[in-house]
């Protein structure tokens, strides 16, 4: 195929041509997916600068390792995958080192959004929130299939496992996530019996 | 909450995204007409769902993506040019042995084992009684005239209950020496023992000398 007809072409052809060392075509498949990396590591680390140095790094290492890609898998899924990856990577190393991100400085999205009406500053703050609290495979889960679009086989050529497995995940994800938007878990917590609540216990 | 609406409640995530299809839907539908419980907690995901939906990261606009681009523009070709100009990495294991001989290999060497422990393989030692009267022809005579000299007695104690009612040991016993020793009630005790047992099968008398 010509290189004027790049627009039209696959992604299978892009992919080919990137693995003979076309970087023009590698940069197309950049253009193609930067947004939707961008949107899947904002999820997953909620941090607007972090999520962009992951973006970049994961297209780095899908160039770096394109020739090992055997376009057996969707190369959109294989990208989501190094790029999910990377956000691991990334929270391991926050979590040994210790970064809290606020969940109110997370504004990923802008004010003038045509979702204003629809969904209020204070409730988007809340799902954030409440997002933030998942632990990183149910966030990457629900982003995949809500966001994304990504049927329950592709999630697992993504996140490892079964579809079974994944639609298992997704559903534990969403409950949880209803859970915290309720503020159910407070209840549960109010009434867990604290360790000096159960030391004042008389014992027989 | 019932076992039953526990086991749908797992189904409707998918039933709100129109993927359940067959036996599950029907069971899901018919299920939901009359739990109230779990209508609830359907609108309360469908909810939860609408709530991700509305709330999308927002695209952070042009200027951001032409930066981003510029960037990872220099970092790629920076790459390519150091993939293209650099030495080509040679890695160990391009000089190792490739895996699959491995079978071979060992297939080989398990079978140079077999055939020296084959090769070197040595009768059992002895029993000193049979040492003495086996040596230096351990076989058997070829006819009944040829062993006037040596006799033997093969015996064969298959079972438990044999081995425990004989005393010694008559497998490869000459019965010569043993007869000698004893007295005559005594070797007929022994001999009725014997023929006992051949008559079982579990042993065969072969001719002696002594009488």
């Amino acid at each position: 195929m010509k290189a004027g007809n790049d627009k039209t072409m696959t992604d299978y052809q892009l992919v080919a041509r990137a693995q003979s060392g076309e970087l023009p075509a590698f940069e197309e498949l950049v253009h193609k997916y930067q947004r939707e990396i961008y949107g899947l590591a904002c999820r997953l680390v909620s941090d607007a600068e972090e999520a962009r140095d992951l973006t970049q790094q994961a297209f780095l290492q899908a160039f770096v390792h394109i020739r090992s890609f055997r376009q057996q898998a969707q190369f959109r899924t294989w990208l989501f995958r190094i790029a999910i990856n990377q956000c691991y990577s990334y929270l391991k190393t926050r979590k040994k080192f210790g970064d809290p991100v606020d969940a109110d400085e997370v504004n990923l999205t802008a004010d003038d959004s045509p979702e204003r009406e629809v969904i209020t500053q204070e409730e988007r703050q809340r799902l954030y929130a409440a997002l933030a609290r998942l632990p990183a495979k149910q966030r990457a889960v629900i982003t995949l299939k809500v966001e994304r679009g990504l049927s329950y086989e592709e999630i697992s050529q993504v996140l490892g496992g079964t579809a079974g497995a994944a639609r298992v995940n997704y559903c534990q994800a969403l409950k949880t996530l209803k859970k915290y938007l309720k503020g159910e878990d407070d209840y549960e917590m109010a009434v867990r019996t604290t360790p000096a609540a159960v030391a004042r216990i008389p014992r027989r | 909450m019932k076992w039953r609406c526990a086991l749908l409640q797992r189904r409707l995530p998918e039933y709100l995204d129109g993927e359940l299809t067959g036996f599950w839907l029907r069971l899901v539908k018919a299920h939901l007409e009359g739990c109230p419980q779990c209508r609830q907690e359907l609108e309360a995901l469908g909810q939860v769902v609408q709530a991700l939906k509305a709330a999308p990261v927002e695209d952070p606009g042009p200027e951001f993506w032409a930066q981003f681009n510029r960037e990872l523009h220099l970092k790629l070709a920076q790459t390519a040019h150091q993939a293209e100009t650099g030495p080509a990495p040679q890695r160990p294991w391009q000089f190792r042995i490739p895996y699959y001989l491995g079978a071979p290999a060992l297939a080989i060497l398990l079978m140079v084992v077999f055939m020296y422990y084959q090769g070197t393989e040595r009768p059992l030692p002895l029993a000193p009684q049979q040492q003495m009267t086996q040596a230096p022809k351990p076989s058997l005579p070829a006819t009944m005239d040829e062993q006037v000299e040596e006799s033997y007695v093969l015996a064969t104690l298959d079972d438990g209950a044999g081995a425990a009612e004989m005393d010694e040991d008559f497998t490869t016993l000459d019965l010569d020496p043993v007869l000698a020793q004893l007295t005559e009630k005594e070797r007929e005790d022994l001999l009725k023992r014997l023929r006992a047992r051949e008559k079982d099968g579990s042993c065969v008398i072969l001719p002696y000398s002594v009488s």
